[in-house]
């Protein structure tokens, strides 16, 4: 450590705090500040790495901490520098709670982007680590969190046998049991049980409604709900359902677009069987727009790109609906999701919709 | 009349007045920071609340050459009824030595209040009229119309020729005249456009007031049954009609105009939602490797494909990728949108160039590019994949007139001795005309030269032409500020630190200024050093309230020159 060159007072610790505040504060879309105001993380981020200063550099992690559990930004150069930098700062520093928490934030962000392989890594190193330390129930979440990588990946047995796991060791009456049950009902839709998953995600949706601080996983479960409902052929029903998700975003304007974008593609696929393809169009490009700047969300983005497709398939337009399939494609390959998963993708939200 | 009976300083008058004054947003008085705020936003210049606090210890004054400053301070205590007389006002000026309000200040003061919607001027009773040709303190807030009568009034020949030159020929209109005036609020992108643009260009994106439309200017090829259409109007039809050319090429020397002209046209079809996505890149000095991520720098102009694809992928939300594959997935994720790629700031750009192949893979009926670049070398002025317009020098007196009237109402609060050359604009106009060769931006340099010294300094210049004539008043400049002590060489590092952060996308606001100014220890020469650029039109500031300061890119690969002596 070059002891002299540093001093940790030139570090502005409160411009830092208050650039994270502004950041992630509801109304504000973390797109619109300038790029004057991210440098700092990455000059401060620069002057610790110099230092060498590993509780520097967790300090400064931990300030960004509510915009990396936030849905729209975390494809962003500095703060994705800033989270491999504090995860290497934490194993140096040994610093195993810590490792623990950013290593479940990166792989609740590599799962958002679609890197479900690596975001399971990440799942497993951080429950290992919350194990070593005795943090049980941490180590359970993270652990719960790999059944989505694994159904993501097209293991749906690994999925719910992980999910039976999670479930058999939370207590009946823990709120939490919502998440395993959510994602359960997702295996469920998946083996074409429509009316099992509805139960499911209508005891998820109850479940989430009593957690504090819950709008996003409640606006998630109504969406989930709304295209169950839309495939059963309850159509207002299901629009209702959208319509209530979506209401929940504006109070959090800005932070969670990748989650608005989400309910919007559900809220497309129903008017798409609907054949209103001008409001379809519309909402996609929205959903578009709030994920493809900032987040690197490509798992959503294929899934947009898909329902184009579907719309130029529908619309007569087999051209274009043939140059987005190469499009929804590339995202995959990049991903490194294989085509089997995506026709059962197919399988799942459209024809469902059809044979329904 | 606060304490008429005690000798009161100007200090401990504005202090009173200060604190007399009522914020009703804000539900208290005035702070000294606020007031510096609106202070600035007014005059041009930055001030904070140092400086309020030292006027009103007595410890500073106002130099009794800035009037400016005075006249602002009283409009603003006025404005917000810290002060309510004409008598209040002068008690204030007197007791700091300085000279009563004359009726044109007055009548100045009372338009400014009345434009911030205050019936009950106290300087209503004033003899002149309010159309008076007097400057106001603020135009820009106005409406278009108030802002219109003032400037006609002031500038009468500025009416005329805005009906009679800048569309001597048009008589249909498909789109509105004002079509994008109005500025784009760039939201949730602003982020991305800076970061790609830069600021100067995003600053067009968000400036009102942007262009002053000069149809003479923009030399557009006529298809067939267009005559009737201004050049603008045809610029505008060509990129929204589906059959029409999926390119334009803008091409013209620096200082033309092509970046605002560009920024216009993107307004326009944005108004029009014609595209609801700007994408693209400008040419810079230096850019990052997308591979190895170390920073490359470049000679001006030079475009680097590569970096265009990944800038593409990444405002798509595309992973980065190179070449064919590029190509191909842009133009697949672009598929059912309306979008324009813009390429700014181009030094070259000639028949079968790399960059018009991709950019013919990647446009389509929805997918338009604009290109602005200095030099164009054997491309059809229009088929059906390009259209070329250059932009042409400013030729005709009336034009060259006009343009400079609107010059000085958009610079006299920065340069208030822009105003006195007004009255002698067409005298000299043959000449200047003939000495720039019309080129709008050397027009601009050395009608402010003009202002700085006299027109027979400017009539001695070197017989220097275009390019090199632009170089020389740069030099000029630069030299003159390495003769004006701290406040000259503040303002040239202030130069250059700017040419080096504008293209990395930072938006260079007061805030920012006043602290890179903090950093270096320079910050009692900043305000000096900010007037010196303005009068020397080296800067612009596009935003009025918080600033957001840019310098022309000629400018910029002006200065760049400088580091590499």
């Amino acid at each position: 450590m070059i002891q002299s060159e540093y001093r940790q007072d030139i570090i502005s610790w409160n411009g830092l705090r208050k650039l994270a505040e502004r950041a992630s504060a509801p109304g504000i879309d973390p797109g619109s500040i300038p790029k004057n105001d991210w440098l700092i993380i990455e000059q401060t981020l620069d002057h610790l790495l110099a230092a060498e200063d590993w509780n520097g550099i967790l300090q400064l992690r931990q300030i960004f901490n509510p915009l990396y559990a936030n849905d729209s930004m975390t494809g962003l150069d500095s703060l994705q520098q800033l989270d491999q930098q504090a995860i290497k700062a934490a194993r140096l520093a040994n610093n195993k709670q810590e490792l623990a928490h950013l290593l479940g934030a990166q792989g609740h962000n590599l799962h958002r982007q679609g890197f479900h392989q690596r975001a399971i890594e990440a799942f497993e190193e951080s429950a290992q680590c919350y194990q070593a330390i005795g943090q049980a129930r941490q180590s359970l979440e993270n652990y719960y969190m790999t059944s989505l990588c694994q159904r993501a990946l097209g293991n749906r047995e690994t999925a719910r046998q992980i999910l039976q796991n999670v479930l058999e060791q939370t207590p009946s009456n823990d709120p939490w049991r919502a998440h395993p049950l959510q994602v359960l009902s997702w295996l469920t839709q998946d083996q074409g049980d429509l009316s099992g998953t509805e139960v499911l995600l209508r005891q998820a949706l109850a479940l989430f409604r009593v957690t504090p601080n819950s709008d996003m996983l409640i606006a998630g479960a109504l969406a989930d709900l709304g295209e169950v409902v839309g495939i059963l052929g309850r159509t207002q029903e299901a629009k209702d359902l959208f319509e209530e998700s979506l209401s929940m975003f504006p109070r959090h304007k800005g932070q969670y677009k990748r989650q608005e974008a989400r309910t919007a593609l559900k809220y497309a696929e129903l008017l798409m069987h609907q054949k209103d393809y001008r409001a379809v169009e519309h909402i996609l490009n929205q959903a578009d727009d709030k994920i493809s700047s900032y987040g690197h969300y490509y798992d959503l983005l294929w899934q947009i790109e898909l329902a184009r497709a579907f719309v130029f398939l529908r619309t007569g337009r087999l051209i274009f609906c043939l140059r987005k399939m190469h499009s929804v494609f590339r995202l995959r390959r990049y991903l490194g999701l294989s085509n089997v998963l995506l026709m059962q993708h197919i399988m799942k939200r459209y024809l469902q919709r059809f044979l329904h | 009349m606060l304490n008429d009976k005690l000798p009161l300083s100007f200090g401990t008058l504005l202090r009173q007045f200060r604190e007399r004054t009522i914020d009703r947003r804000q539900g208290k008085h005035l702070s000294q920071e606020s007031l510096a705020r609106k202070l600035s936003d007014k005059v041009g210049i930055i001030f904070n609340r140092n400086n309020i606090g030292s006027w009103e210890m007595d410890k500073g004054l106002v130099s009794f050459e800035d009037r400016r400053t005075l006249i602002a301070l009283v409009a603003i205590l006025t404005e917000f009824e810290g002060i309510r007389t004409p008598e209040d006002a002068n008690h204030l000026l007197l007791a700091g030595n300085y000279r009563e309000l004359n009726a044109s200040e007055k009548e100045e003061i009372h338009r400014w209040v009345t434009r911030k919607g205050i019936s009950t001027s106290p300087f209503s009773t004033v003899e002149q009229p309010f159309r008076s040709t007097n400057s106001g303190l603020d135009e820009e807030k106005g409406s278009p119309s108030e802002t219109l009568a003032v400037l006609f009034g002031r500038f009468p020949r500025l009416q005329s020729w805005l009906t009679a030159a800048s569309h001597p020929v048009s008589q249909v209109e498909l789109y509105a005249r004002e079509c994008g005036d109005t500025p784009i609020d760039l939201g949730s992108q602003r982020l991305s456009i800076s970061s790609s643009f830069g600021s100067y260009f995003a600053g067009l994106l968000e400036k009102p007031n942007l262009y002053l439309e000069i149809d003479s200017q923009i030399d557009c090829p006529i298809p067939r049954q267009q005559a009737g259409l201004s050049a603008l109007q045809r610029i505008f039809w060509l990129l929204e009609y589906a059959r029409g050319p999926r390119t334009i090429i803008i091409g013209g020397e620096g200082g033309m105009g092509k970046s605002t002209l560009s920024a216009k046209i993107i307004r326009c079809l944005h108004q029009e939602q014609a595209i609801d996505l700007i994408l693209g890149d400008s040419a810079k000095g230096e850019h990052m490797d997308p591979l190895t991520r170390k920073i490359i720098r470049y000679k001006p102009g030079y475009y680097d494909l590569n970096s265009f694809y990944a800038r593409l992928c990444s405002q798509l939300g595309l992973p980065e990728l190179e070449g064919r594959q590029a190509i191909h997935a842009i133009r697949d994720r672009l598929l059912g949108r309306k979008a324009i790629i813009v390429l700014d700031n181009l030094e070259t750009v000639q028949n079968g160039d790399e960059l018009l192949v991709s950019l013919k893979a990647l446009t389509s009926r929805d997918i338009r590019a604009i290109v602005t670049t200095r030099k164009i070398h054997g491309i059809q002025s229009l088929d059906s994949e390009r259209v070329v317009v250059q932009l042409q020098p400013l030729t005709e007196p009336q034009t060259v007139e006009g343009f400079l009237d609107w010059h000085i109402n958009q610079h006299q609060y920065q340069h208030p001795a822009l105003r006195s050359l007004q009255p002698e604009i067409s005298q000299h106009c043959g000449w200047l005309i003939e000495r720039t060769g019309g080129i709008p931006l050397l027009l601009q340099l050395i009608l402010s030269d003009a202002a700085r010294f006299s027109w027979t300094y400017v009539q001695a210049l070197p017989s220097l032409y275009g390019k090199e004539l632009l170089n020389h008043l740069y030099q000029v400049r630069w030299n003159d500020l390495g003769n004006l002590g701290k406040p000259g060489s503040t303002a040239r590092e202030l130069l250059r630190w700017i040419a080096q952060e504008q293209y990395k996308g930072l938006i260079i606001t007061s805030n920012i200024l006043g602290e890179w100014a903090a950093a270096h220890n320079l910050s009692p020469y900043l305000s000096d050093a900010i007037s010196i650029l303005f009068e020397m039109f080296l800067i612009t500031n596009r935003d009025s309230r918080l600033g957001n300061f840019s310098i022309y890119p000629s400018l910029v690969e002006f200065v760049e020159e400088q580091e590499l002596r």
